[in-house]
Parts: C-alpha cells; sequence; structure tokens
C-alpha cells in the first residue's frame, strides 16, 4: 500500500546523498514530495469512508482513484482565504477554516506547480536547500492536515471528491 | 476581480518578505504574472532570502507564514490571482546569473 511517510523518506533519501545531488534528484525528490501530500489527503479520506482493513475492495480502489490533481489545488486555493468566499461558505456551512486547514491548504498549490515544474519543465532549476524546505513544507502540510478536527477534515475532503452545488 | 499593478505588486512582495523574514535578510523581491499549469492567470513571487539571518521559525514555517501573508495582502487589494513563491539563497541567486 502507498505509505505518504515512506515517500517522504524517499524524497529526503534523495538529496541526503553525500555530494551533490544531481539534478534528477532534485527534481524526483520535489515530485515525491507532492505525492506524499497528494496520497496523504487521499488515504485519509478512502480510509474515513471506506475503511482501513478494506483496502482490497474495489470501492477502495475506484475511490481512491477518483481524486482529481486540478480539484486538489482548486479546493485548497478556495480555502487559503482568512475568510471563505460566499460558495464555499454555504458549501461548509462556516465562514473561516482552521488555522492548521489553511496552513495546509496554503502549501498544497505550490506544491503541486513545483511538482508540474519538477517532471515537465526543462528549464526549471532546483537548489538543494530550496529542495530540503519544499519536503519540510510538505511534511507540514501533511502534520496539519492530520491535526485538523475531523468532522472538517470530512467536509474538505468531500468537497475534494465531488462536484457540488451550492 | 480587480489586478494589482506592477508597481504595486512589487512593493507587496518586499512587504511580506520584510515582514516575515525580516529586511536584513531579504536580498530580492520579484514578482511575474503568469500562466499557471492548467493556464490560468497566476504570480510567481521570487524571493533571494539569507535564511542564516531569518529566526524564530520552525524549518519549513516562514515559507507557510509568507504564502499566507501574500495571499491575504492581494485579497486585501480585491486580487483573487493565485500567488506561487519560490525562496532562494544568494548563492544560488549569483549562480543563476552566471548560468
Amino acid at each position: 500500500m502507498l505509505d505518504p511517510g515512506e515517500l517522504l523518506d524517499t524524497a529526503r533519501l534523495l538529496i541526503s546523498a553525500d555530494g551533490t545531488p544531481s539534478d534528477a534528484d532534485l527534481r524526483r525528490a520535489v515530485s515525491t514530495a507532492y505525492y506524499a501530500v497528494f496520497h496523504k489527503i487521499i488515504r485519509t479520506a478512502v480510509e474515513r469512508f471506506i475503511g482501513p482493513a478494506d483496502c482490497n475492495m474495489a470501492a477502495y480502489s475506484l475511490l481512491y482513484r477518483s481524486f482529481e490533481h486540478r480539484r486538489l489545488k482548486d479546493v485548497c486555493k478556495n480555502l487559503n482565504k482568512q475568510t471563505l468566499g460566499d460558495a464555499y461558505r454555504r458549501r461548509l456551512r462556516r465562514s473561516v477554516v482552521s488555522s492548521d486547514m489553511r496552513g495546509f491548504a496554503n502549501t498544497f498549490p505550490g506544491l503541486q506547480e513545483l511538482r508540474e515544474k519538477a517532471d515537465y519543465d526543462p528549464a526549471a532549476r532546483f537548489d538543494r536547500t530550496d529542495v530540503a524546505d519544499i519536503i519540510v513544507s510538505a511534511e507540514s502540510a501533511m502534520l496539519a492536515f492530520s491535526r485538523t478536527a475531523p468532522d472538517e477534515q470530512t467536509d474538505i475532503m468531500v468537497l475534494m471528491m465531488v462536484e457540488t452545488r451550492a | 476581480m480587480s489586478e494589482v499593478s506592477q508597481i504595486d505588486l512589487e512593493r507587496l512582495a518586499r512587504d511580506a518578505a520584510d515582514e516575515v523574514a525580516g529586511a536584513e535578510a531579504v536580498h530580492e523581491a520579484l514578482v511575474e504574472p503568469i500562466l499557471d499549469s492548467d493556464d490560468l492567470p497566476a504570480y510567481e513571487f521570487l524571493f533571494v532570502i539569507d535564511r542564516s539571518k531569518v529566526s524564530g521559525y520552525q524549518p519549513g514555517e516562514m515559507r507557510s507564514k509568507l504564502g499566507i501573508n501574500i495571499r491575504d495582502r492581494l485579497l486585501a487589494k480585491g486580487d483573487e490571482t493565485y500567488p506561487y513563491l519560490s525562496i532562494i539563497s544568494p548563492e544560488e541567486w549569483r549562480a543563476r546569473a552566471l548560468a
């Protein structure tokens, strides 16, 4: 089973080798750090709605694969506000999100954008210090997401899964 | 939704970085309108920050604080354009200039 923590360990390993990490190491580390957060959200959601012991169920895989990168980013952009916009206020029945949820939401879109650059932009440059910081940010985002109250998490994970009318 | 002028964006970038990292740590604060990976208008902020002169943060925390600070400043001006951040060291900045 995909383990977000192991992905983060892999990202760290890629830049911890003796000497200077290669450009490929740095790019894979950025990409892997993003995927650690992506899978953290999905795994949390699927285990909330299906249950942790049933990963062989078709429903587990179907739900797991239902998450889209773009939608997660869009939701996070809308959550990254001091006060939610009207549509999100109506959907979530709250006007603000917790500071931990906001911290997570603030980090996720940037990580996704960095992952795009790392994977597809030949001109993008990464240096070890910045990548180390990106990995720490990914870990912080995962921890912040874990700290949020279950009801807030549930509301937002549903919003990440399904398009709803306001 | 309104957009902020380039001059105001650069001032906003500098003010946010000075507030979060401290003015003496901030070497450059640059911002450029871009299209993001979804082809949506966005801002790319590039900060050159000497982390050895920044104190009071856990690792990774400064990036998060700076992101939220910039987002709030933009929204206060009515600009929903999403900001993306890069933070590099003065050494990396010089290396890029020579590349």
